[in-house]
């Protein structure tokens, strides 16, 4: 009888097994996830803005012929006066980290010699710096002459800013003269003007200045079946 | 003699090498869930590609970005707020998986601070084949816009992170091998927190400082913890 013999794994095939484990064990180990990450940096903040209102080569700053009720006393009739009106200049400073729409609110009220209100609808011809391109239409960097509905100017894109210090846009840097000259009611007047400078953040328009869509864009077609 | 050397030599070798596999089945055994496998990531901060499941490459950004939010805004329906997609700032990420194995992939996002809190600071993880017309749409598709700000915190925290409960660890973005996909993360400053310190005289800034992961696992629940 022939005598079976139970033959054991060989040493070499039990060390092949071991060091496929350990090279894959390590292999895992190597293999950790690393999750990738990015780096940002958000902010927000409020905005201040407001007209700076002067009257070019005056001594005196527009503050000297503001009236109790905020408006200025603006000269019609004698160009060398300080306050005469082709010298007013109006610029939009603002300053603040985020995004906003500006709109410049203009108030004009003529007087007679008696301080009586004068009625008159004209809108003054002032130069504007950058005037809206109507044939181009869009968002521009321009001021879109929106007063015949309310008064304002709009800057027709969204304002960007800085925190550092004001920046600075130029609205009115002067007036037909000849065409104001025409509209100048007649005997002795005197002219008052206003200006406000109204900022708002981007999403909020139509709460804040009662508008559904911004005066230079289309408004929104709505169709029915 | 010397054969009863080498059988003692054998003996102590056997034990030995039998001790030491143990020991490596051992350590298999205790490997968390999500070591079946294993993604190396590359995310490479220029332009934005978050690449996964290849085995060569390392973890890379370079720098930080310096990004101005538009202005504050409102979630919850209380409110209207019509323009909410106007003020999102929405970071675009390129992920693609490109295991060469048929394996699909979960990318889950987690935004915490590098420094100071992330108060008022909120986001909405999805990817660009949603369709929707605007972001704030498809956040209310996923029915997370409640009538009150608390509600719709608790919901949008909900839906971004999950609710806490194992395998429940908030929106992924399934991506299949070989698959390309766009991931979004819209961002935007709630009001309601920030609104006291914004309103004030002067100028006042809130900054956050954000760390966005992404994380590729395999897809399967509680192969991810947050």
């Amino acid at each position: 009888m022939k005598k079976s013999i139970i033959r054991k794994p060989p040493t070499a095939v039990l060390i092949a097994i071991i060091a496929v484990v350990v090279a894959v064990s390590s292999a895992v180990a190597w293999l950790v996830v690393t999750p990738a990450v990015l780096n940002r940096i958000y902010s927000l903040s409020n905005y201040d803005a407001y007209a700076n209102v002067y009257f070019v080569g005056a001594t005196h700053g527009s503050e000297y012929f503001k009236n109790t009720d905020g408006t200025l006393n603006i000269d019609v009739a004698t160009p060398t006066a300080e306050n005469y009106i082709s010298k007013l200049r109006v610029d939009a400073n603002f300053k603040g980290r985020g995004s906003a729409y500006v709109r410049l609110k203009v108030i004009q009220q003529w007087q007679d010699s008696s301080n009586m209100i004068l009625q008159s609808n004209n809108v003054l011809p002032y130069t504007i710096a950058t005037p809206y391109n109507l044939n181009m239409g869009g968002n521009q960097s321009a001021w879109f002459d929106n007063r015949m509905d309310d008064y304002c100017f709009y800057y027709a894109t969204k304002l960007t800013a800085s925190n550092a210090s004001y920046s600075s846009i130029p609205i009115i840097t002067g007036i037909d003269i000849n065409q104001f000259k025409a509209m100048i009611p007649t005997g002795t007047v005197t002219l008052k003007i206003a200006f406000t400078l109204e900022a708002v953040q981007i999403n909020r328009y139509p709460q804040f200045w009662g508008i559904d869509t911004l005066p230079w864009l289309p408004a929104a077609v709505t169709t029915t079946a | 003699m010397a054969k009863i050397l080498l059988k003692k030599t054998k003996k102590i070798f056997t034990v030995a090498i039998s001790l030491l596999f143990v020991l490596s089945i051992g350590y298999f055994a205790v490997l968390p869930p999500t070591s079946a496998w294993f993604y190396q990531s590359l995310l490479t901060d220029n332009n934005r590609i978050f690449v996964f499941g290849t085995l060569s490459g390392s973890q890379t950004f370079t720098g930080e970005d310096d990004l101005v939010l538009p202005a504050a805004t409102k979630l919850e329906s209380s409110g209207g707020e019509t323009l909410f997609d106007d003020v999102l700032h929405i970071v675009s990420i390129t992920a693609v998986n490109n295991n060469s194995s048929t394996i699909p992939a979960r990318v889950y996002l987690t935004v915490s601070p590098t420094s100071g809190n992330l108060d008022g600071l909120r986001y909405f993880f999805y990817s660009a084949d949603e369709k929707v017309t605007t972001v704030k749409d498809l956040i209310a598709n996923k029915d997370i816009i409640k009538n009150s700000a608390n509600d719709t915190l608790t919901a949008l925290n909900n839906y971004n992170n999950g609710d806490g409960t194992i395998g429940n660890e908030g929106r992924y973005v399934l991506i299949q091998s070989g698959e390309t996909k766009i991931l979004k993360i819209a961002f935007w400053a709630d009001y309601n927190v920030v609104g006291s310190t914004l309103n004030v005289a002067g100028i006042a800034q809130i900054n956050y400082n954000v760390n966005i992961t992404l994380s590729a696992v395999q897809d399967t629940d509680g192969a991810f913890t947050r």
